[in-house]
């Protein structure tokens, strides 16, 4: 009965959440109505610790020694995929924050019953969002992910320490969208198991993105030749590149009510 | 473990749902006392208010916004600081903007007239569309030094704007989409089409060209149009039209593309509303239509980008000059500078 008070209580944030015209929540308890959902956590690592900002000093493929302030990314265009069949998730559209637990883990509902075998997003913005005008929500440019002078959003931030930097600082701000030389990268990962979506079934996938492939594969990254990256496009699409492969599925776990 | 697994999941809700992209407001409540109507003959324009359906409230919500000196860091500088009406939206006077605590900038603020039909924003065209376009004043340190954070702050604690955000979109939530959705109400609302010109192209009364007009209107033509395309008078497209480079060494579109192609480019300003709006060029360097015209006679300097149209420079007789400043003249709309919608309410 306790979970089931949290449940409700949880559905009522969730419309309460996006601030839209107020719609009285009813606070009748009842059944609430079974439905379709899958969640992702977004697990951001280094090899096989979390990731902590600000307190530890790690060392990239090149053998820099690094210390991260600051670590944010876009992941949008959600799409589920089973067999030859795909359904695009709508509005899907997330910042990834280090530093805001919560920002990590998020839910689609109403998903139609399939068994889900892979799942396609993609790192960064749409070219249709750079290019119609204001947002909001994830993509509000009060996230400090949007540039102002030259539009377009950073797809994908990095900012920290580092004794090989002349400045002993580095920042990577992957941003810029024009198709071909834009900092966005499409994703496809094959499930380890599948993702059985039914009422009462809530498939979660967790997904282990490791930071430090952002200095490794194809291109291996030195922070004495590249510690401020902003919008040349070369070293943006090298950083890119890299951070295009960081990501596998760890696990999907499934919740049965 | 299942019970768990339920309040874990019932948690991943609660926080799912506030870093959701909510989906976009519902549509403006629409009215049907404000249109945007293109002027006879001229071409659609860029942007139409896709997304951003126009009302009264809206536009007037976005005017009030534009006059607002909350929107600056020390409350002193709204959008109509550096852009006046009665200066065609410029600053009359003022080679480049002054912000915040009276620092300085690099570079002239534009006319604002017809921006629907503009294709990028600033004079590198950097940025692309009229809805992000103030966001880039409002954080310059040199000009607004202010965070969207801090404006619905203070917003939020206004029983005006409560009531103006409400009448506009329902509810009187305030964010960055709302407030700059309505500052592109006004902004694209300022259209500029009733100057001598526009009547003699629509055969209205006071539309009646001079001889000397006329002749300019062909010298016009046949010297300017080329980037200063009519009815617009400009193709906005980003061009080095050979100014000197100052100490200020602004390298204009290159700053964006990173391109020595793009060095010195800017973007052609529009020739309407002139007498309105001096002084000239990206850096306000020419006070007159004289020097202006003197540059292009004898003031270009070739480099690898010049625009090729000018590599001979534009050289016209005395009268031909009189006759394009005539004609330049037939350019100025007195109703659009005056027009009351357009001015500050307090």
């Amino acid at each position: 009965m306790k979970n089931l008070i949290l449940f409700i209580f949880s559905m009522g944030l969730l419309t309460a959440g996006c601030r839209k015209k107020p719609d009285p929540v009813k606070p009748v308890i009842q059944q609430p109505e079974k439905k379709t959902s899958i969640s992702f956590t977004f697990k951001n690592v280094v090899g096989n610790e979390l990731l902590s900002l600000e307190d530890t000093w790690y060392r990239n493929e090149n053998g820099d020694s690094i210390r991260l302030s600051s670590y944010k990314y876009y992941v949008t265009n959600f799409v589920l995929v089973k067999g030859d069949s795909e359904y695009v998730v709508p509005e899907s559209y997330y910042l990834i924050d280090e530093s805001n637990p919560q920002s990590k883990t998020f839910t689609f509902e109403g998903i139609p019953a399939g068994d889900y075998d892979k799942i396609k997003f993609m790192i960064g913005v749409d070219v249709a969002r750079n290019t119609s005008g204001a947002q909001t929500g994830a993509l509000d440019p009060i996230h400090g992910m949007f540039w102002d002078w030259s539009t377009g959003y950073i797809m994908a931030k990095m900012e920290g320490w580092s004794p090989q930097s002349g400045t002993k600082q580095f920042f990577y701000h992957a941003g810029g969208f024009k198709l071909g030389k834009g900092a966005q990268r499409d994703v496809v990962l094959e499930l380890p198991k599948k993702a059985t979506v039914i009422p009462s079934y809530y498939p979660h996938i967790i997904i282990r993105s490791d930071v430090m492939e952002w200095f490794k594969t194809p291109t291996t990254i030195s922070i004495a030749s590249m510690n401020a990256v902003m919008s040349d496009l070369t070293e943006v699409k090298t950083i890119a590149d890299n951070y295009a492969n960081m990501f596998t599925v760890e696990d999907v776990m499934t919740a049965v009510e | 473990m299942k019970k768990t697994c339920i309040a874990i999941i019932g948690l991943m809700f609660s926080a799912a749902c506030f870093f959701v992209a909510c989906k976009p407001d519902p549509a403006i409540i629409p009215s049907k006392d404000i249109s945007f109507d293109i002027p006879p003959g001229w071409p659609q324009p860029f942007y139409n208010f896709e997304n951003n359906t126009l009302s009264k409230n809206g536009f007037e919500l976005g005017r009030k916004l534009f006059f607002d000196p909350r929107l600056s860091r020390t409350n002193t500088v709204s959008c109509g600081t550096c852009h006046q009406p009665f200066s065609a939206f410029a600053q009359l006077d003022h080679n480049v903007s002054h912000g915040v605590e009276d620092k300085i900038g690099t570079r002239n603020s534009p006319s604002l007239f017809n921006l629907n039909w503009h294709t990028s924003f600033f004079w590198d065209g950097g940025v692309n569309h009229l809805e992000v376009q103030p966001i880039n004043p409002i954080q310059n340190p040199v000009e607004m030094d202010e965070n969207f954070g801090n404006i619905i702050v203070k917003l939020s604690s206004d029983a005006d704007y409560k009531a103006r955000f409400t009448a506009t979109y329902g509810n009187d939530s305030i964010n960055s989409q709302r407030i700059l959705k309505a500052l592109a109400q006004f902004m694209g609302m300022l259209v500029s089409s009733n100057s001598k010109y526009d009547k003699y192209m629509r055969g209205e009364a006071g539309g009646n060209m001079t001889e000397g007009e006329l002749r300019g209107l062909a010298i016009f033509k046949a010297n300017c149009a080329g980037c200063h395309k009519e009815p617009l008078f400009s193709d906005f497209s980003l061009r080095n039209n050979g100014l000197s480079v100052t100490t200020a060494n602004d390298s204009g579109r290159a700053i964006i593309t990173h391109s020595v192609t793009d060095l010195y480019k800017f973007k052609v300003p529009s020739l309407r509303n002139l007498k309105y709006s001096p002084p000239y060029m990206h850096d306000g360097r020419f006070t007159t239509l004289n020097q202006v015209l003197d540059h292009y006679a004898s003031g270009i300097q070739k480099s690898a980008t010049l625009d090729p149209s000018l590599a001979e420079g534009i050289r016209l007789s005395k009268q031909e000059r009189e006759d394009l400043k005539a004609f330049l003249n037939t350019l100025n709309d007195e109703d659009f500078v005056k027009d009351p919608r357009f001015q500050e309410v307090l």
